[in-house]
């Protein structure tokens, strides 16, 4: 397994200690892309930022290749995190965007962010400014941002939820195909049960900050583990095998 | 909208440009002007300490006050409200307070008297970095509490250690206000007069107190405006600046504060300890005045304050200091009515955002204008009332309205800089839903602008009043003598010292500072986060 996680736990305190995430465990193989669905407050984006210690575990431990990397500073981790809204660098080119995390690891960045702005279809946008590109030109800067070091795992946030219905459809598959080429293990959170099923290995079920199934998308969808899922996947509860 | 444009445009032209122009054509009243004086080593001499002085006072102001920002608005704590209070304290002090609370901290057998810092260019550095922390921890922390961490947390995910996070993204993204907020420093500080006049002594000065120096001691009216243009090169120059950083600014996409703010963590020791010691270091002048101001000739006491009702020692004052409270406060009220009155007006058409380039530099103009008394010499302004405004067509000399309109003017850009970004804040949707259910413009204008805008006007109002009550430049100028306002009278009894005056002068500002304070601590209940940033 690449990536364990076992019962983390995440508490707000500015919220009245509201409990967001609650004893969640889940493991990932190495290449194998997750995603986590889950009605809108579920919790799924706050797991994604534990994963990535940006937020601090109540309780629970994750560990990578089994090495326990809970308490691990977030720029040590050599993972990459892809926002919804992108988060470009808006006082950067598209070139320097791409090439951040290489430059912070002072690797030679020139060669690759080429590769990569051809990769998500952007050849020649290098010198671009980004607040000069449209949503889904953002995005795929992003993306190629996200996969620039060679993270060993991707972490994608709603990436294509910002987007309208048919770019969000093509985008979809070309991210498919860019995590299946790159063998990127990766763990892709959305709300969006088309998304997921079209995107993703296997996907986690999460309400309200519980882990309710774990499965592929044919089982997950013949199989929902309950009446909450059931009724999250708009399938009918009485012709399901509850 | 004609409204709103002309009277805010005729109240400085009359009041504002014809004066300072008048001033300035002075010196050219002989023909050529007196460009001799450029030439003369004591003003090079003083152009170079002006200079040194605001640029070294706004880099230190800036290095101290950046960390403080992210401190009191990236960081969240018990207490922190109370704390971004207190901070814009130092800022609305009068400048003669805080010349007298330095000189009594520093002089032998102060505080820090040991640190032998009297009448040295450092104090003077210090007293400037004192006014103007305020200015760069509210305009650099409310654009820092606005802007959205993920940027950050991206970096940070990619691999960026803290210190580089903030390198390559914290810091070009608050470059625009950083910028903004040391050119306003450097403004305030090359325009300083009341503190350096109070520490500065005959061996130091500035561009400002030697234009007071000219005007009233030496009465050489051409060299004088000579060296208001030169200021006013300056400080135009700063302000084309500052607009160019602020305009920038804006393309940043904002957050509501309540997500950027975090628990500290122990990254955060730094600019905790330099938050820390610097609050230590800015309490230290005010309890070094309320000391001072207990000690009654050989012992302990409220004398001082007693001594109050009367007129000092050798008769230094016409009239006792509770009747020049008396004159500050009433003068402060209506100073603070006329400044509201035309900056509210001048905000809501800035506010608007004209389809035409021609309307939008039209506004940015009109924009530049209203900030223009902002860095135009106090002196220059005051000594310009006297020569213009007391001859036909307007013949004010005998008229009380002058102070008010003359402290009116300095506070104005400070009430505009409160109210604009407030009303350039409302979406113009809003506007229009309000139109589209049946509004007409000036209902329009009552149910959403005046709605919204009336918390910070009342805030702007607060911090006008502060303002007035401080001003000193303009004012020594104008107030007449059987009608003074207490920093002038501050001032006077410093000049002679002797007998009880001193102490006098001491007690007279605590009551000033306490006024001051407890004005502030009203309008930061009010809660707006635009007082006193640029």
């Amino acid at each position: 397994m690449a990536l364990e996680i076992s019962g983390v736990t995440v508490r707000f305190e500015s919220a009245g200690n509201r409990v967001a995430v609650d004893d969640v465990s889940l493991d990932i193989g190495t290449g194998e892309v997750l995603g986590i669905l889950g009605p809108s407050g579920s919790g799924k984006s706050t797991l994604l930022r534990a994963i990535c210690g940006l937020e601090t575990l109540a309780a629970g431990t994750v560990l990578w290749d089994g090495a326990d990397i809970t308490d691990l500073a977030v720029h040590e981790r050599g993972f990459a995190l892809m926002f919804q809204d992108g988060q470009l660098f808006t006082h950067q080119s598209v070139t320097q965007n791409v090439g951040y995390a290489l430059r912070v690891r002072r690797l030679p960045a020139a060669a690759r962010v080429d590769e990569l702005l051809a990769l998500v279809g952007l050849a020649g946008f290098g010198d671009r400014r980004v607040t000069s590109l449209s949503g889904g030109e953002q995005q795929r800067v992003a993306l190629a941002r996200s996969l620039a070091a060679s993270p060993r795992l991707l972490l994608l946030d709603e990436p294509l939820s910002s987007l309208d219905r048919e770019l969000r459809e093509r985008l979809a598959r070309d991210l498919r195909s860019i995590l299946t080429a790159t063998k990127q293990t990766a763990i892709f959170v959305t709300h969006d049960q088309d998304e997921a099923f079209a995107i993703c290995d296997r996907v986690a079920i999460i309400i309200d900050g519980r882990l309710v199934q774990v499965g592929t998308p044919a089982q997950v969808r013949l199989a929902p583990a309950s009446a909450a899922v059931a009724s999250f996947l708009g399938l009918d509860v009485a012709d399901s095998a509850v | 909208m004609a409204l709103g444009v002309g009277v805010p445009l005729a109240f400085l032209a009359i009041f504002f440009l014809w004066p300072v122009v008048a001033m300035v054509g002075r010196g050219f009243s002989d023909g050529l002007p007196a460009l001799e004086v450029l030439a003369r080593p004591r003003t090079l001499r003083l152009i170079g300490l002006t200079l040194a002085q605001a640029a070294i006072a706004s880099v230190a102001s800036v290095l101290i006050g950046v960390p403080i920002a992210h401190v009191l608005y990236r960081l969240r704590f018990r207490g922190r409200g109370l704390l971004r209070a207190l901070v814009i304290v130092p800022f609305v002090m009068p400048t003669v307070v805080v010349g007298v609370a330095f000189r009594t901290l520093l002089r032998e057998g102060g505080i820090l008297g040991f640190l032998e810092l009297d009448g040295t260019f450092v104090a003077i550095l210090l007293a400037l970095v004192y006014f103007n922390i305020a200015v760069v921890v509210r305009t650099v922390g409310g654009t820092w509490e606005g802007l959205d961490t993920r940027q950050e947390e991206a970096a940070q995910v990619l691999g960026a250690t803290p210190r580089r996070v903030f390198v390559t993204v914290t810091l070009p993204r608050l470059a625009p206000s950083v910028v903004a907020a040391a050119s306003i420093v450097f403004l305030f500080c090359s325009t300083a007069f009341g503190v350096v006049l109070v520490l500065g002594g005959s061996r130091f000065g500035t561009i400002e107190t030697e234009i007071w120096l000219l005007t009233t001691q030496f009465l050489d009216l051409r060299a004088a405006s000579v060296l208001s243009i030169a200021q006013i090169v300056i400080v135009a120059g700063m302000l084309v600046l500052a607009a160019r950083a602020r305009g920038r600014s804006t393309a940043e996409r904002r957050v509501g504060a309540s997500h950027s703010a975090r628990a500290p963590r122990r990254s955060d020791s730094l600019p905790v300890a330099v938050a820390v010691v610097t609050g230590v270091l800015l309490a230290l002048p005010v309890v070094a005045l309320v000391a001072r101001s207990l000690q009654f000739r050989d012992g302990w006491g409220i004398g001082n304050y007693l001594a109050l009702a009367g007129t000092g020692s050798r008769n230094a004052l016409a009239v006792p200091v509770w009747q020049a409270l008396g004159n500050s406060l009433v003068i402060a009220v209506q100073a603070t009515a006329i400044a509201v009155l035309i900056a509210l007006m001048a905000s809501l058409v800035l506010s608007r955002r004209p389809r035409s380039v021609r309307g939008q530099r039209a506004l940015e103009l009109f924009d530049g204008v209203l900030m223009l008394p902002l860095g135009v010499s106090a002196v220059t302004l005051g000594f310009g009332f006297l020569v213009t405004l007391n001859q036909p067509p307007l013949d004010l000399r005998s008229s009380p309205v002058l102070v008010p309109i003359a402290q009116a003017l300095v506070a104005l850009p400070l009430v505009v800089r409160t109210i604009l970004p407030v009303l350039r804040g409302i979406d113009p949707r809003m506007r229009e839903s309000a139109a589209v259910l049946g509004s007409p413009p000036w209902r329009v204008l009552r149910d959403v602008d005046l709605a919204i805008v009336a918390r910070p006007v009342l805030a702007a109002s607060g911090l006008a009043f502060a303002v007035a009550l401080g001003e000193f430049g303009a004012t020594t100028f104008l107030s007449r003598p059987d009608r003074p306002t207490l920093p002038v009278v501050i001032y006077r009894l410093i000049g002679l010292p002797g007998g009880d005056n001193f102490g006098m002068a001491i007690a007279a500002a605590v009551v000033l500072a306490a006024v001051t304070v407890g004005v502030m601590a009203i309008v930061e209940r009010l809660r707006v986060g635009t007082i006193g940033a640029f």
